[in-house]
């Protein structure tokens, strides 16, 4: 058992650092330029010159998924970064001020209560689509989740002897909060972020997919897919290798979480199913 | 029991305060002027009178400050007022109205039959631990689980559509039309229902009665089928339920793809055309549903569990 979750880390850690080195050398690692129009070559299949053949521009579609992994990546952790610190900041508030715990809650149950597409949606549908404005509508309702899994686990916590000694100690509040609990959920935070970061990837593609996300022409893998549709009969290639594309990233983050939390927190496992 | 409820039903009300005022303000922040807007759609003209267009924003309250709008338009919203589509000039409580009942129908359908997946898949994968099919069952679902359901859909069209011409690409009419799109969601929500199958099952089976059930020689079968599964399914009927919840937001992008004219795509659609009174009208009610069903399952689960029943209630 333990040599699974080991290669779970392994493999989707291992995918994880290929896709990062792509992020960064992007234009040293791909034949073409990922906007470079060749008309000769529209809809080529894959070949010597074009790895993964082209679509309806002629384009190179592997050099736009390779520069798709930026766009992905770069949202997706922004996105999870935003909502991870609002979640832990107000989680750990409300479990630590029993008298604030309420108020902070009620608005998680709030942000909770939006299925994070449909808002998404409408908050980009309202303020356009834009790299900040999808940060935006995908931070919205994601922090709920944390603060509810950060407020769970200081309520635990709080109660312990140690934080009592501290407490004895002299301590303040925000030494104990940031030194003393803090730390201690931060297990389960990488966690339940590593695989956020999956569902975030496929929330960016879903809104390309609809033609609200990230606007042509950088390359985005929802937008390609979309693009692709219409071809599916001549293309197939095109929607093929973007999905696959998701796919293998999605798996790679999901890997990483399951390894993670089965070593780091096996507790979770309750947890993150409710 | 009923003072659980009854603490469960209060909550509600803040939540659903907040949702409102969260989908009033998004309407807020849109370009346009809503007095316009519904003139256009109930004077069935393009450019509505100048006079009257004052007139309504003074009679909409346009230009009272904002918490005193909020106000006045929670008691329309509570009477039924959602304002107008200015695409088809309809109200837009007609609009969800009309598409509502094709997103439950799709709800139902897709969440019958990923049970029907799920269920004996996660089943046997318990009862037969590391065999085959609980290893065909568990990368399955890991696979499944990453994998967007709009690209399941398109997999699934060009098996069934454009491969073996089976079934229509998309559209709306008879059963034909329904198959792929309860096909991809079930498959997008199946595999999470298999797991937590089998890690439920794999617990029950660890239970004291059901080796006093096996002491007392009781068929296998048995013991599966009356002890076992039914305890074991007790936090998987829960999940279902929320997962019942999620897909009214969650077949969006499926209406979308099959061109089911359910209130997914009526949301996208309205975002397409800029129709910023059905938009909010979808949220509201999308986010309502899924806050109500969240309430009955959470309700419905302590009817069902005895022990659980128990555990809140000290």
């Amino acid at each position: 058992m333990r040599n699974m979750k080991n290669k779970s880390i392994l493999i989707g850690g291992l995918i994880i650092i290929v896709l990062t080195f792509t992020t960064v050398f992007a234009p040293f690692v791909t034949p073409h330029d990922p906007t470079e129009q060749n008309p000769e070559d529209r809809l080529s299949s894959p070949n010597d010159e074009y790895p993964l053949g082209t679509d309806h521009f002629g384009r190179c579609i592997f050099s736009r998924l390779a520069y798709g992994t930026r766009t992905s990546l770069v949202i997706a952790i922004a996105v999870s970064a935003i909502v991870v610190s609002i979640g832990t900041i107000l989680g750990a508030i409300a479990g630590y001020y029993r008298m604030i715990d309420n108020i902070v809650m009620r608005f998680a149950d709030i942000a909770l209560a939006f299925p994070s597409i449909v808002l998404a949606l409408a908050i980009v549908g309202m303020l356009g689509p834009s790299t900040p404005n999808i940060i935006i509508a995908l931070s919205a309702t994601g922090w709920g989740k944390y603060a509810r899994l950060v407020r769970g686990t200081v309520l635990s916590i709080k109660e312990k002897e140690f934080i009592e000694s501290a407490q004895a100690l002299g301590c303040n509040d925000a030494y104990i909060l940031f030194r003393h609990i803090l730390p201690n959920c931060l297990a389960s935070i990488v966690v339940v972020a590593s695989l956020g970061i999956g569902g975030k990837i496929i929330s960016i593609a879903g809104l390309g997919f609809l033609g609200l996300g990230v606007q042509p022409p950088t390359p985005e893998w929802g937008t390609m897919i979309k693009g692709g549709l219409p071809l599916l009969h001549v293309a197939p290639h095109i929607v093929i290798f973007s999905g696959l594309m998701i796919m293998i990233t999605v798996l790679a983050f999901n890997l990483l979480a399951d390894g993670l939390r089965d070593t780091l927190d096996p507790r979770l496992k309750d947890m993150m199913m409710k | 029991m009923l003072g659980y409820t009854a603490k469960r039903i209060l909550m509600l009300f803040p939540v659903l305060l907040g949702i409102s005022m969260v989908t009033f303000l998004i309407m807020c922040f849109t370009p346009g002027d809503p007095a316009e807007i519904t003139l256009r759609a109930l004077l069935d003209t393009e450019t509505p009178p100048k006079e009257a267009v004052l007139e309504l924003r003074e009679e909409m309250g346009l230009n009272a400050p904002i918490h005193v709008r909020y106000i006045r338009w929670l008691d329309r919203v509570l009477h039924g007022d959602l304002g107008y589509s200015f695409q088809t000039h309809r109200s837009t409580l007609d609009e969800i109205m009309l598409a509502l009942p094709i997103t439950i129908k799709l709800a139902i359908v897709s969440m019958l039959l990923s049970i029907l997946i799920a269920i004996p898949i996660g089943t046997i994968s318990a009862i037969k631990q590391h065999s085959l099919v609980d290893n065909i069952g568990l990368i399955g679902s890991l696979l499944t689980v990453s994998i967007p359901d709009f690209f399941i859909a398109i997999l699934l069209i060009i098996i069934f559509s454009l491969h073996f011409d089976i079934f229509p690409v998309a559209g709306y009419g008879g059963v034909e039309y329904w198959f792929l799109p309860a096909l991809t969601l079930a498959i997008s929500m199946a595999p999470i229902t298999t797991r937590l199958t089998r890690t439920s099952m794999l617990e029950v089976l660890r239970q004291d009665y059901i080796r006093t059930a096996r002491g007392k020689g009781l068929a296998e079968r048995m013991i599966i089928r009356r002890h076992s599964l039914k305890n074991a399914l007790i936090p998987v009927i829960t999940y279902i339920g929320l997962q019942f919840g999620w897909l009214f937001g969650g077949t969006v992008i499926i209406e979308t793809i099959f061109a089911l004219p359910g209130i997914g795509r009526l949301l996208v659609e309205s975002i397409y055309t800029g129709d910023f009174l059905v938009t909010q009208g979808c949220v509201l009610f999308i986010a309502a549903i899924f806050v109500f069903i969240n309430l009955v399952v959470d309700v419905s689960y302590i009817f069902i569990d005895p022990r659980i029943r128990y555990e809140r209630e000290t």
